[in-house]
């Protein structure tokens, strides 16, 4: 090397020039990989590699990857409204079983991110539900279908259309002898246009539908009451009184979001005019809509019939309903209560009564209703919004008698989640050709001979009604990230033989007689607004049938009572991490569901929490876990829908028991003839919330109508040693509403909160909040940010239900803010508690010392688990956080930077309601007010004056920016806690 | 000489018995002494012990290796309960360096001539169980690769630690006592190792013994000595400026370690939250961390005593001072505990009363009884004369002490973080093995750091010996210090 090295003629430094031992190391550090060229033969050399490597360089572009790269095309023109790096957001639809709720889909790069409400839309107007929240997921899971599978083999739709066109061909000469469809629920005009078309095609063809969670009890109701199926709508805005038989329509489902809008609706208003829109709610295992109620009861389901009948009875002549004396049970003096309630606003009462009630209980009730003079008024009914096709069991009878030789299955897992006693996964070993298009290779999928990839409705063309008739329009948010169809598309396959794009079927579907270019701008402003305006079912004049002979009565032995899951719902969304780590509403379970059983029901059988119970009919049985739900009825055994999956390699196999294998197709919700039994092993159950009692103290507050106000401001009147107004003090040097003296703060109302946890599901979403599993669930160390606290006040076999959302406080004192010793945690000028992440060493001391315990630590590096896939639906906005950092609710700062930022540009205040937080857009009962205090005109200022607003816990004078308004109670009830 | 250091004895009162056991002089006790450190005659003892002790270092070493790679989840930590064993055991050792430190530096202030048997072991552990400790405020970090965050230095950021935080003044106190423990340990330790210097050249000569080192290693043993005694001639001005030294590091040391235990207890007090937001909990940790230290003093005393062969220089009145001082410091956290649950039941919230109840009946109970059953009810033994005298009651009182002083930082801490206001945040909390076979480490880190430290150091201190030794005992030269 020594001899090599000369005194170069050119040199860029004295250094260089010395070529001293300085430089080298300078030079190898600074230059590792010149460094060999440096001492090598100098420049000549290096000249000839360069050379050589721009040859290849150029080389390299000729070749053809096969990662489709040269396929890739730079942003010549860029799209039109795309903008890197900001928010775009397209209307759409969130789908469950088939129904659409309005939504606005956030994108960014051409990704979308998150899911918000949309506003506009008449049924959900700007609320979600979880199911619709953590739709987001569901498209970047990596457990999604990605390819077409011939019998479990990676294979091709060209290797599809080949092998099965002839056979479709033959079919089509036999007009569709032995041809079979079976969907799932379609409300869609879309995929019922191309089913019209294979009808066309296949005049034989018999097509079935089936839906885990079926609404045909309902209509069948309508059926027996009124002649035809119909769908039940309430005006709650013009009730006086509700009464609920086991009803729903506040708990997941394809009602949730429009019926608890217009419930909190109606209830706020007559708070607002001084009284309360009560609910009188019986039901054999809670829900939300019994948690809700102002007078709830347990009732098993055999009651609940009588129920029906008994308030017939009471209400069938014009005077007034007997009273029940103060020694009767508990059910005839509720009985009693709500007989009166009725009475007294006749014409102007609602009745309601589950959709997984029997048909001669729903009967009943719209015969009450019209018995009532509330028909037309606070009850109506419209044109059925699901379309009426063959059921399944009609299916697995012809598949047994071998009459079925072609079966396409669509968006469906009857090999799941049809009914134990059908028999469906042996009856399907006789047909022949078995195609089945999902969205994940399921427990169908696995048997049948072709499997073809559904496209996730964030990537599909296409159409749904919501329960009230709108037409939702979906248009795709991103490309299919996988080789994937849509139901119409592959439906539009099968009728014509060829392909057809997702657009231009739906273009077709709605184009009607105008023409192509008259139609255009009409379909760019119906997708612009993601529904058809004034699309909505008009009201049908009914007429009851007369009343048939009375139903028996049920058996009053033990019975199971089946109900889906709120959160997986029927088990298609099974494999969306956020769903399984979200806890169940009331039993705060999660990863898994359990058997509830009441509490006397526990004492007398000996169970308690956790005992693995074997439940057996007719040779069909399930083993669980028990779970003690106060509040259930007696003699009921509640099992959900939606575990037991047994497809391995997805993150619900292996998780729960499957309730299918004991449903039997004929009245699908209960079942009479089971028998328990202990097997003596007991099962530790992840559950996020242990203590249900306020242990005496007032954490959720009730206000009696009519009372003296609940609330108070103690928590800002404490005795203080500093000058008094330093926060108030902002509303003094406000000028013009701009610049630094803005005060967030947030005031949740718990009288409109139904504890439905589209609120967790939303923040889950928005912050990038990992989800940690099981097992850290069950060490305590779940991360969602907002959390829905659930206590039971009064007695285990008739509790009042309350539930508390419980973000962080932005504490005006923070406590956590003392503890942390290198100020990762701190306020800005705008009262947030922020976390600095990167500055967080995780001495946890903030999580110790904060009061709510709010604050969520990264034990271990949970957002490191997340599948490649699954990532690309970050916030880009948000940090994703490490290990061993703390991290909690930031009011969503983000949006408020962004707000600010506009704000700034404008040189304009930040308009009230410009700021949304996460959890504030998701609610379907926008029991969440978010904004700035320090504005006298606010939404959020105004609530805090509102006298039922109080701080939790707001005597340790931490002065907390979210404050709650007290839970509405009954004139008379007596305030608890 | 003997007059300077005999300035006041308030234990000189009690019954007139020697100290040291008769017939101990001032130049056996400097042979038995350095003779330890130079001619290791304690053989296998020493060494199973040790082994021991290095097994539980290697555990800690695979334990904080996997903590490092994965993260504090390892241990059962949760979020309530963001501390359990990792900050109960930081507490603990704290405590007993602090009380260590504090015991030995107020009875040289007040010239209690006994505690020259004792004080070398009580410093050593004062130093070693503050390294332990200080392990953990760094290891139970979320990150603990910018532990130095928490210190004031300058840096590009221009960001300081947060002043008003509890945890920055902590880790300013671990770092104090680390600076002033150990000058106090060695400060007071340099006549000593002047000894041991002069020991070491005697034994330059002797050549072919069994167990003595070949010439070179002896040789250096002697510079190593040499070096680490600072010149330390004995001269009259050496011995001055020494006494005042030392008696002015053992001020410090008092001072520090009301600061330091306070400081602790402010970690706790100074928050809202139930059973800690207490104004007595500075004083409760203070009197407790004594109590702790004296406890663990008198363990070891036994323990080294039998494993270093000192029955003649640590008597059964070295124990039954030692026992009087347990009880004594009983008695006062027993007042401690009584004037906090008063305190709680007369005036506290509810939600001070609820944690109050949960100590006593809520999932982690067994905390609260054992600090009854372990640390206030068995020293009332030594009411019995007797008991104080035997080494393995106050072995076995001892252990129980420190036991029961760790079941309380357990109980102060869990139970308040596991439910503190809102019910619907409790979660359950439970000891995993990551976390004890975390704290097993730290003992192993003591226990061999204090091994290696009385193996090769003086185990006991020789002035200090030399000024218990009654009046009138023979003086002899050449015994060491020369003076």
């Amino acid at each position: 090397m020594t001899e090599l090295r000369k005194t170069p003629a050119q040199w860029r430094s004295l250094d260089a020039l010395a070529d001293t031992p300085e430089f080298r190391t300078f030079l190898e550090r600074e230059f590792p990989a010149v460094t060999d060229l440096s001492v090598g033969p100098e420049r000549r050399n290096f000249l000839k590699l360069m050379a050589a490597s721009f040859a290849l360089a150029g080389l390299s572009g000729c070749d053809d990857p096969p990662d489709g790269r040269d396929q890739e095309v730079p942003y010549v023109r860029a799209p039109e409204r795309m903008e890197p790096g900001t928010w775009l957001q397209y209307a759409s639809v969130a789908l469950l079983d088939g129904f659409a709720n309005g939504i606005l889909v956030s994108t960014r790069n051409g990704r979308p991110l998150k899911i918000e409400g949309n506003p506009e839309h008449p049924w959900s107007r700007g609320g979600t539900d979880v199911q619709g929240q953590a739709s987001v997921l569901g498209l970047y899971d990596p457990n999604r279908s990605q390819t077409v599978r011939r019998l479990g083999r990676a294979s091709s739709w060209a290797a599809f259309r080949s092998e099965t066109g002839a056979r479709f061909a033959t079919l089509r000469g036999t007009r569709g002898e032995d041809f079979r469809l079976l969907t799932g629920p379609v409300t869609s005009p879309l995929v019922l246009a191309q089913i019209e078309a294979i009808r066309e095609a296949y005049p034989a063809m018999r097509w079935h539908s089936h839906a885990a969670v079926d609404r045909a009890p309902m209509y069948e109701a309508t059926r027996r009451a009124f002649g035809r199926s119909l769908e039940t709508r309430w005006r709650f805005d013009r009730a006086r009184v509700i009464v609920a038989l086991d009803g729903d329509f506040l708990d997941a489902g394809v009602q949730q979001v429009g019926a608890a809008r217009d419930w909190v609706a109606a209830r706020r208003a007559s708070i607002a005019a001084g009284g309360l829109l009560a609910m009188h709610a019986a039901g054999p295992i809670p829900n939300l809509t019994l948690a809700k109620a102002d007078f709830p009861v347990a009732a098993s389901s055999a009651e609940i019939a009588t129920l029906a009948r008994r308030l017939l009875a009471d209400l069938a002549g014009p005077g007034a309903p007997p009273p029940a004396t103060a020694d009767a049970p508990a059910l005839d003096r509720w009985r009693a209560r709500a007989a009166a309630a009725l009475h007294a606003a006749r014409g102007s009462s609602l009745v309601v009564a589950g959709s997984t009630q029997p048909a001669e209980v729903q009967e009943a009730v719209h015969r009450l209703n019209f018995l009532l003079g509330n028909q037309d008024h606070t009850v109506f009914h419209t044109a059925p919004v699901v379309a009426e096709a063959d059921n399944l069991a009609d299916l697995v009878a012809a598949m047994r008698s071998g009459t079925v030789r072609t079966l396409v299955m669509l968006e469906t897992n009857p090999a799941y989640d049809a009914p134990g006693d059908l028999g469906f996964a042996a009856a399907l070993d006789r047909v022949e050709l078995k195609i089945h298009a999902g969205m994940h290779m399921d427990e169908t999928g696995l048997r049948a001979d072709w499997h073809l990839p559904l496209s996730h409705p964030l990537e599909s063309w296409g159409d749904a009604l919501s329960l009230d008739g709108t037409v939702g329009l979906l248009q795709p948010t991103i490309s299919p990230l996988y080789d994937s169809r849509s139901a119409a598309e592959i439906l539009a396959w099968l009728a014509t033989a060829e392909e057809h794009a997702g657009r231009d079927l739906l273009r077709n579907r709605w184009q009607g007689d105008e023409t192509d270019d008259a139609f255009a701008p009409h379909f760019e402003a119906m997708l612009g607004a993601g529904f058809i305006s004034g699309s909505a079912f008009p009201p049908e004049r009914v007429r009851p049938t007369p009343a048939g002979p009375p139903a028996v009565a049920g058996s009053s032995g033990i019975e199971v009572l089946f109900r889906p899951d709120p959160s997986v719902w029927d088990g298609s969304l099974a494999d969306n991490p956020w769903l399984q780590e979200l806890p169940n509403p009331l039993t705060k379970l999660v990863w898994e569901n359990a058997i509830t059983v009441g509490p006397a029901f526990a004492t007398r059988e000996h169970l308690v929490q956790g005992d693995m119970v074997v439940l057996e009919a007719d040779g069909r049985r399930i083993e669980g876990p028990v779970w003690i739900l106060p509040g259930q009825a007696d003699a009921t055994i509640g099992v959900t829908l939606g575990y037991g999956r047994s497809v391995p390699d997805r993150i619900a196999y292996g998780l729960g028991y499957n309730a299918f294998s004991l449903r039997q197709a004929k009245d699908p919700w209960r079942l009479a003839g089971v028998s328990l039994r202990k097997t003596g092993r007991t099962q530790r159950l992840a559950t996020t919330q242990d203590h249900s009692t306020m242990e005496g103290h007032d954490f959720v507050r009730v206000q009696p109508a009519g009372a003296a106000p609940v609330g108070d401001d103690l928590a800002y009147t404490q005795p203080t040693m500093f000058p008094p107004g330093q926060v108030d003090g902002h509303q003094d040097d406000r000028k013009d509403g701009r610049g630094d003296n803005r005060a967030w703060g947030m005031v949740i109302d718990l009288d409109s909160c139904i504890g439905c946890n589209a609120c967790v599901t939303a923040c889950q979403s928005e912050n990038n909040i990992a989800v940690v599993g099981r097992e850290q669930i069950e060490l305590g160390r779940g991360m969602h940010w907002l959390r829905i606290d659930r206590y039971y006040e009064g007695p285990a076999e008739a509790p009042k239900t309350h539930f508390q959302p419980v973000p962080c406080m932005h504490c005006e004192n923070a406590p956590c803010e003392v503890g942390c010793p290198v100020e990762a945690t701190l306020h800005d000028h705008e009262g947030l508690n922020l976390m600095v992440y990167n500055r967080c060493v995780g001495t946890r001391a903030c999580s110790g010392y904060c009061p709510y315990k709010v604050r969520h630590f990264n034990y271990l590096d949970y957002s490191a688990g997340a599948k490649p896939s699954a990532a690309l639906q970050r916030n880009p906005q948000v940090t994703v956080r490490a290990r061993g950092v703390m991290e909690k609710c930031t009011y969503c700062v983000q949006r408020i930077a962004g707000a600010r930022i506009e704000a700034d540009k404008a040189n304009q205040p930040i308009r009230d309601g410009r700021v949304q937080t996460a959890c504030q857009g998701a609610c379907p009962t926008q029991a969440i007010t978010f904004g700035d205090l320090s504005d006298n005109t606010s939404a959020v200022a105004a609530a805090r004056k509102d006298p039922r607003n109080y701080a939790l816990l707001g005597e340790l004078n931490v002065r907390p920016r979210t404050t709650y308004l007290a839970e509405m109670a009954p004139a008379g009830a007596k305030t608890e806690g | 000489m003997a007059s300077d250091f005999a300035l006041s004895a308030p234990l000189a009162d009690l019954p007139n018995e020697a100290i040291v056991a008769p017939g101990e002089s001032w130049e056996s006790v400097g042979r038995e002494v350095t003779g330890l450190a130079i001619d290791h005659r304690i053989g296998a003892r020493w060494w199973i012990a040790f082994a021991g002790a290095l097994a539980l270092v290697g555990l800690m070493a695979a334990t904080t290796a996997w903590l490092l790679i994965q993260g504090v989840g390892i241990w059962g930590n949760n979020t309530p309960v963001v501390w359990a064993l990792d900050i109960a055991s930081y507490d603990w050792w704290i405590g007993i360096a602090s009380g260590g430190l504090v015991v030995s530096a107020l009875l040289l202030l007040v010239s209690a001539e006994w505690r020259g048997a004792l004080n070398r072991i009580t410093e050593t552990m004062a130093v070693v169980a503050a390294a332990a400790a200080g392990l953990y405020p760094i290891l139970h970090l979320g990150r603990p690769w910018f532990f130095f965050w928490n210190l004031p230095y300058p840096n590009t950021f221009l960001l300081w630690p947060q002043v008003r935080s509890p945890l920055f003044w902590d880790a300013v106190d671990i770092v104090s006592f680390l600076g002033i423990g150990l000058s106090f340990w060695y400060v007071g330790m340099l006549p000593d190792l002047a000894a041991m210097r002069d020991r070491a050249v005697e034994r330059l000569g002797d050549n072919g013994l069994a167990g003595v080192p070949s010439g070179g290693l002896r040789v250096l043993r002697a510079q190593i000595y040499g070096i680490a005694a600072l010149g330390w001639r004995g001269s009259a001005l050496h011995w001055q400026r020494w006494s005042q030294a030392y008696r002015v590091i053992a001020l410090f040391c008092v001072l520090l370690v009301v600061s330091l235990q306070t400081g602790a207890a402010v970690m706790f007090a100074g928050t809202v939250e139930p059973g800690w937001h207490d104004t007595l909990l500075p004083v409760s940790y203070l009197f407790g961390a004594i109590f702790s230290g004296v406890a663990m003093v008198a363990v070891l005393a036994v323990v080294l005593r039998h494993v270093f062969r000192l029955a003649p220089l640590v008597t059964p009145r070295h124990f039954d001072l030692l026992a009087m001082l347990l009880l004594g410091l009983g008695l006062i956290n027993l007042y401690c505990y009584a004037a906090e649950f008063g305190t709680i039941w007369l005036t506290g919230s509810g939600f001070d009363k609820a944690t109050l109840g949960r100590r006593f009946i809520g999932p982690h109970a067994w905390s609260s009884w054992a600090v009854i059953a372990c640390a206030l009810v068995p020293v009332h033994l030594f009411w019995v004369p007797a008991l104080r005298r035997s080494a393995l009651a106050l072995l076995v009182v001892g252990l129980l002490v420190s036991a029961g002083m760790y079941a309380d930082h357990f109980m102060v801490i869990v139970v308040t973080l596991q439910h503190d206001f809102l019910p619907s945040a409790d979660q359950a909390y439970s000891v995993n093995l990551w976390e004890v076979a975390t704290f097993a480490g730290t003992i192993g880190l003591f226990l061999a750091l204090l091994l290696l430290f009385l193996r090769y150091l003086p185990a006991v201190s020789i002035v200090g010996l030399r000024q218990s030794i009654p009046p009138g005992t023979p003086r002899k030269a050449g015994s060491g210090v020369r003076g």
